[in-house]
């Protein structure tokens, strides 16, 4: 294989490992703008999102579709469910009591995940699975394009969610400022857990798109740890950011195992997010916060 | 000087039993008819499967030997402790069962990182520790006088491996892809030995962190070197996950799995893109239609008693209980911690049901050397024979 199609080949695939990233950060900066909550659950929830599915088509054997959209209904409303048991009874605590109750919540899903669907890895297959596509000299696998293809719309459909609809626009207007926005009359409660429901949708996406490239594990939410550099990376609380981080840490992974020499290409990603943030310490996409002292 | 005489008297009765040896009757975890082994294990946690079944197999031998009679007319009492895969869990279940429950020896420990933490504890206290449940060189290497290792080293059997396919098939460009931790540098150091000896080096290699996701990188560079073996120090979803790659690639090296990937679930997550690799192991895994009769009479009890089939791990516990058995046996009715040590240093050529074969001495408490190479045929893995010791 030449030079560059080599190249062309590793960044596609660490496009498609990014997207992955990028779509959990996305979950927690939405999560995150809207309610100023820091989800350390994110990544379980995707984990959680590809049991479901695993369930729904292997077990019950619905159609691979039907059975996917069902495992994303049942996490956004988990999500929903979540917000409204766990979350809101925390309104106006500190930050330690959120940042603990999520990250209990991690720790509760991964054993709840291991009580019912065993401690085992185990395969997931999708209608891309085992096939590739020749682009060129570059074999890419449907998986992985499927990855980007799917990122891609996603993203498209959010900005036009929050551009457009009604009920995207009150959600940003209550991230922006929760109070004046409830004074404007937005049902801030239902948009903080309409939020919850969106961000666990997305996990259960992002699950479901890797599952048939890494298998279903519990402990498959830790790679939900990549997408906080990910996100400080575009600059926390910036949606583009968020995605951008992820694809940018994905590929420099990606290229690093390729290029550099063994050993320095574990730390590559974070290399990286130091050196930006020494430039830029707002990330690529963030407002510069300044606070009057 | 009466008073003086008994004084001294009494100091010499004193000092003569404190020096002499030490009886049964002392020994911590051993009565006059019973024996306390302490396990730490996983019931719960991502190894759990593993554990019970480990557990399965380590109780059925004891029933078994029990049954009998037990061992120089004691019985076998093993006790377990959830260790959840968490190596301060470990350190402290181990210290329970030595510090509470008082017990003899510690056994089969599972997973190297647990047993790591766990060892030094173990060898101070002055508990022998006899078959943890990792393949790790450093249970034997340097050899500790209270420590017994019953599987061969993750390094000694991928060089066995390896050295099969430099002198039978002629490969002289081997490439690893490793798991970026002790087990994976092992491995690697291993193969760099075997290597060596004919003056060839790896070609190309990359390492990946434990539960990566995606490996097309990795794939991409070991292709760069155009290698005709390659070695994948690898858990099972990982090698499955690598192998899935290669073959997304159209790239069908010849590939030879190290032994924590010789796993039936390895064929499970990789399916037809595992065909054909092969893999260095210890011990077959039980299979009803291949396995030598003794075998296949002990995986029907099992089944009888648990109602699921015997697996691989149960299989290991099951062999370690017995050997640990026949090295009480040796040490004779007066069973010390020193009587224990000559007793397995005193197995010799300790054939298990199995086909595995173990010997101990003063020199070595390595138990077992050599290596089967295994292939994936039709979905299962097929045993191709037997690998000397290459090291």
């Amino acid at each position: 294989m030449g030079a560059a199609n080599e190249l062309l080949q590793q960044v596609a695939s660490g496009t498609a490992t990014g997207c992955i990233y990028a779509l959990v950060a996305l979950g927690f900066i939405l999560i995150f703008k809207a309610t100023e909550v820091v989800n350390f659950a994110q990544g379980d929830l995707m984990m959680v999102g590809a049991f479901l599915g695993l369930t729904f088509v292997d077990t019950m054997h619905l159609p691979y579709w039907l059975g996917a959209l069902l495992a994303i209904a049942v996490m956004a409303g988990f999500g929903a469910l979540l917000n409204i048991v766990l979350l809101r009874p925390l309104a106006g605590q500190g930050i330690f009591a959120v940042i603990m109750v999520t990250l209990g919540l991690s720790i509760l899903l991964r054993v709840g995940a291991s009580v019912i669907w065993g401690p085992e890895t185990v395969r997931f297959d999708s209608p891309f699975s085992r096939k590739v596509v020749h682009l060129g000299g570059v074999v890419l696998s449907q998986e992985h394009v499927a990855i980007i293809v799917t990122t891609v719309a996603l993203v498209a459909a959010l900005f036009l969610f929050f551009r457009f609809s009604r009920i995207g626009i009150a959600m940003q207007a209550s991230s922006e400022n929760a109070l004046a926005a409830y004074y404007m009359g937005i049902p801030v409660k239902s948009v903080h857990t309409l939020t919850w429901a969106l961000g666990a949708g997305i996990a259960a996406i992002a699950g479901i798109m890797l599952a048939p490239v890494a298998f279903v594990h519990v402990n498959m939410g830790f790679l939900g740890l990549k997408a906080f550099p990910a996100a400080v990376l575009g600059g926390f609380g910036s949606i583009p950011g968020a995605i951008v981080g992820g694809i940018i840490i994905g590929i420099v992974e990606s290229l690093a195992v390729l290029y550099l020499p063994e050993g320095f290409n574990n730390v590559a990603a974070y290399v990286l997010l130091l050196l930006v943030l020494m430039i830029r310490p707002q990330g690529l996409f963030g407002v510069a916060a300044r606070r009057k002292v | 000087m009466n008073r003086h005489f008994a004084t001294a008297a009494l100091c010499a009765s004193i000092l003569a039993l404190s020096c002499a040896a030490p009886r049964a009757d002392d020994t911590r975890g051993v009565t006059k008819d019973e024996i306390l082994i302490g396990v730490p294990i996983d019931l719960s946690g991502p190894l759990a499967e593993v554990g019970r079944q480990g557990q399965k197999g380590a109780q059925m031998a004891e029933e078994e030997i029990n049954a009998k009679g037990g061992i120089n007319g004691r019985k076998l009492k093993i006790l377990y402790e959830d260790q959840q895969y968490d190596a301060k869990k470990t350190v402290l279940v181990t210290q329970k069962l030595i510090e509470q429950d008082k017990v003899f020896a510690i056994m089969l420990t599972y997973g190297t990182g647990p047993a790591a933490a766990a060892y030094p504890m173990v060898l101070k206290s002055g508990t022998p520790q006899v078959c943890p449940s990792t393949a790790s060189v450093m249970f034997a290497e340097p050899m500790e006088r209270l420590s017994f290792q019953c599987y061969p080293s993750y390094g000694a059997m991928s060089a066995s491996g390896v050295k099969n396919f430099l002198d039978k098939q002629g490969k002289k460009k081997v490439c690893l892809i490793y798991q970026d931790d002790e087990f994976g540098a092992e491995v690697k150091g291993a193969m760099e030995k075997v290597l060596g000896k004919v003056n060839l080096t790896i070609v190309e290699e990359a390492g990946y962190k434990r539960g990566a996701t995606d490996f097309s990188a990795q794939v991409a560079r070991v292709q760069r070197g155009d290698c005709d073996l390659l070695m994948l120090a690898a858990v099972p979803p990982a090698a499955a996950a690598i192998m899935q790659e290669a073959q997304r690639r159209s790239w069908a090296p010849t590939v030879l799995i190290a032994p924590p990937g010789f796993e039936d679930n390895t064929i499970k997550l990789g399916k037809d893109a595992v065909e054909g690799a092969y893999a260095v192991g210890f011990i077959a895994p039980p299979d009803l239609e291949h396995s030598p009769p003794d075998e296949v009479d002990w995986m029907k009890r099992y089944q009888a008693k648990y109602n699921q089939p015997a697996s691989l791990y149960a299989a290991y516990a099951y062999m370690f209980i017995y050997l640990a058995a026949e090295g009480i046996k040796n040490a004779g009715p007066d069973l010390t911690v020193d009587s224990l040590v000559k007793g397995m240093e005193s197995v010799k050529n300790y054939k298990s049901i199995f086909g595995a074969t173990f010997t101990f001495s003063d020199k070595s408490h390595a138990g077992v050397t050599g290596a089967k190479l295994f292939q994936v045929k039709g979905g299962r893995w097929i045993e191709v024979g037997d690998l000397p010791a290459a090291l």
